[in-house]
């Protein structure tokens, strides 16, 4: 099982250092928050370190205005206005840039997001992986799927898209997805439900799956045979937001800091573990990781001087802990092990609302029943096929 | 446009297969006339003659040949010979393959009535066209019509026969008829065969008709068949058949065929091998 970065604002350096420390993770590469100049340098860095090298050409939003993703050199005389958009050239020219100046690991090809499937989208959609197929012959080709939650709760729809992508002839796909109401962990069982249930017959067609702007949630897609996860820095690359791609980023920076906790799957605020230490709960929270073993072992996690950095390198190392974990089980017991995983997640999470801890806007808690609602009946319903992945 | 009937008559076509002794027509539909002879060298075979319709039809008819003519089993009707060739002006396509000495599927199942066959065989049927399956599946190929009609029970040998444009052609009337639709048999075609969904077209479309089939076999109705082509193709698309267990069958059976039967191709087995893996698991004692 692989863990991805998933690029973000301002991640460069993490990069650099996490590829450095897990020879077996990699990167996927944004052009939203990369000057192509810093990225092709980059590039050459990370590839001595010998990780896997990705880029999402995030062609999310044809007719964005972001002049950062618009320099990237596929762009060039391009227009999607005119009605004239040439998929098949376009595509060549992404797959060009991606071999010819990164040397990506596995093209991922671009493709346009969705929140209503139509005839078009679909047809676009197999004409990019055909000319993917066809035109890449030395490495793995990725389709990028990118839907709205409109798509993905209506059966119909899903299915269908779903059920031509099972006969694509490339050997990955890409899957981004935005969250229903745009909530950050998801509340709804069926939205769960649809994504273990597609992705499992997307993996069982003999394709690999990437999840991208994956978060905690995710590590739920190992009961589907998923094998790789992409996380980054900041909230905007832990959930699929397609807005991001066609203006300027307009959330709210909130620089406030946050501990993630792998017992609970829950972020919090150090004065609030400072208020649960203080009440003798510090023993629930953890696994600590070298970048967090100071914050847990404080008295007063408060007092630690908890950036940014630390916040995120020790993020991704315990997601990334988290998800490979799974690793060591046959692909078609990893359900049962998520599930486990799950209900100690639950048992946790109870226990500390036992003992009077709110675990506030970022916390599991509420997301936790939903989640495992949908493991189960996944589970059930998937049975027999979740015995052949 | 010159009918099949008056350009395909055995007195024009006997000159263009000296090796052939061209017995008697055995088989007409679409664009198709198959004729049973003697050849020289392969012994009974069965002369197939092909009119596509254009050149592009005709090129996929000796693509589809080429990989067919690669089905090398007991599975399949071996190919000796496929080409192109003018008869009267017109371009023409000759198969000649191996004559099965045998029954249909179909006329067993008459003959039978009104008994259903015995397990054993259904079990040897469904068995061998899933093995068949693995083959075709091997070589990118879908059938497209899986039904009792293109099964022929032989001497010790099931044959699904019927590969390849000859059997797209054969289904053009009923294209015709129904213009929306891909080339299909309504009643044995998939949900995204009736709604020429072609980008969703793979093995799992004949596994579907292969669930109805085995469904067929067993209870002795075809599951989707009312008395009108638009009732039929409204069931298969709209309705789900009564579970076998919900008829006394065992689990494992009644989970095959639902599987097999899944409207969306996702949730069908994804592939013949794990199919057949699914049917391994039929508790048949329990039938």
């Amino acid at each position: 099982m692989k863990f991805l970065l998933q690029q973000g604002w301002g991640m460069l350096a993490l990069i650099d250092d996490f590829l450095r420390e897990h020879e077996d993770s990699g990167v996927i590469l944004s052009p939203r928050v990369c000057d192509r100049d810093q990225m092709e340098k980059y590039v050459k860095k990370f590839k001595n370190h010998g990780n896997a090298i990705f880029f999402d050409p995030q062609f999310y939003e044809p007719r964005t205005d972001l002049d950062r993703i618009l320099s990237f050199p596929y762009w060039e005389d391009y227009d999607f206005q005119t009605g004239s958009f040439d998929a098949v050239n376009f595509c060549k020219r992404v797959i060009e840039y991606e071999i010819e100046h990164l040397n990506v690991d596995a093209v991922i090809l671009p493709g346009r997001y969705t929140n209503s499937v139509d005839n078009s989208w679909l047809e676009m959609q197999y004409k990019i992986a055909e000319t993917g197929s066809s035109e890449v012959t030395d490495r793995n080709v990725f389709t990028t799927l990118a839907l709205g939650p409109d798509v993905i709760l209506n059966q119909d729809n899903f299915d269908t898209v779903i059920d031509e992508l099972i006969n694509y002839p490339v050997q990955g796909v890409y899957f981004v997805f935005e969250h229903p109401n745009k909530e950050f962990l998801i509340n709804n069982e069926l939205f769960l439900y649809a994504i273990l249930d597609s992705t499992l017959s997307i993996v069982l067609s003999g394709k690999e799956v990437i999840v991208g702007y994956a978060n905690q949630q995710s590590l739920i897609f190992a009961a589907s045979g998923i094998e790789t996860i992409a996380s980054g820095n900041y909230r905007n690359v832990r959930s699929f937001d397609h807005m991001l791609f066609s203006s300027q980023d307009t959330e709210g920076w909130q620089r406030n800091i946050w501990y993630f906790d792998g017992n609970t799957l829950g972020e919090y605020q150090p004065p609030k573990l400072s208020l649960a230490f203080r009440r003798g709960l510090a023993s629930y929270f953890g696994p600590s990781t070298s970048h967090s073993k100071r914050l847990l072992e404080a008295t007063n996690p408060a007092n630690v001087p908890w950036r940014e950095p630390e916040a995120f390198r020790h993020y991704l190392e315990l997601i990334k802990n988290l998800w490979t974990k799974f690793e060591k089980f046959p692909k078609n017991q990893r359900a049962y092990e998520v599930k486990i995983f799950l209900e100690e997640i639950r048992e946790h999470n109870n226990k500390l609302r036992e003992k009077g801890f709110n675990p506030g806007e970022r916390g599991f808690y509420s997301a936790i029943e939903s989640t495992i609602d949908a493991l189960d009946a996944f589970m059930k319903d998937r049975k027999s096929d979740i015995e052949n992945l | 446009m010159k009918s099949n009937n008056t350009l395909f008559t055995i007195e024009k076509i006997k000159p263009l297969f000296s090796n052939i002794d061209i017995k008697e027509q055995i088989g007409r539909g679409g664009q198709k006339v198959v004729f049973k002879g003697e050849h020289k060298k392969y012994g009974s075979v069965a002369l197939k003659l092909i009119c596509p319709s254009n050149k592009s039809e005709q090129d996929r008819a000796l693509r589809e040949l080429l990989i067919s003519s690669q089905l090398d089993a007991s599975y399949f009707a071996k190919i000796y010979e496929y080409n192109n060739l003018k008869l009267e002006g017109k371009n023409i396509i000759y198969v000649i393959e191996e004559f099965i000495v045998g029954e249909s599927l179909r006329e067993r199942i008459n003959k039978n009535k009104p008994n259903l066959l015995p397990k054993d065989e259904v079990k040897v049927i469904i068995e061998s066209l899933l093995k068949a399956l693995i083959l075709t599946e091997s070589k990118h190929l879908v059938h497209r019509d899986i039904k009792p009609e293109n099964i022929m029970i032989s001497d010790k040998r099931v044959v699904l026969i019927d590969f390849g444009i000859a059997r797209h052609l054969d289904m053009v009337s009923l294209t015709e008829t129904f213009a929306v639709f891909g080339p299909m048999t309504p009643g044995y075609a998939a949900p995204e065969q009736i709604k020429n969904e072609k980008r969703k077209i793979s093995i799992r479309t004949d596994l579907f008709s292969l669930g109805i089939l085995f469904y067929e076999l067993l209870t002795g109705e075809n599951p989707f068949v009312c008395s009108t082509v638009p009732e039929t193709l409204n069931k298969t698309l709209n309705y789900s058949p009564i579970p076998l267990i919900n008829k006394g069958f065992d689990h494992s059976i009644s989970d095959f065929i639902n599987a097999c039967l899944e409207k969306s191709p996702h949730r069908r087995p994804a592939s013949a091998e794990i199919a057949l893996k699914l049917f391994y698991k039929i508790n048949w004692e329990e039938l």
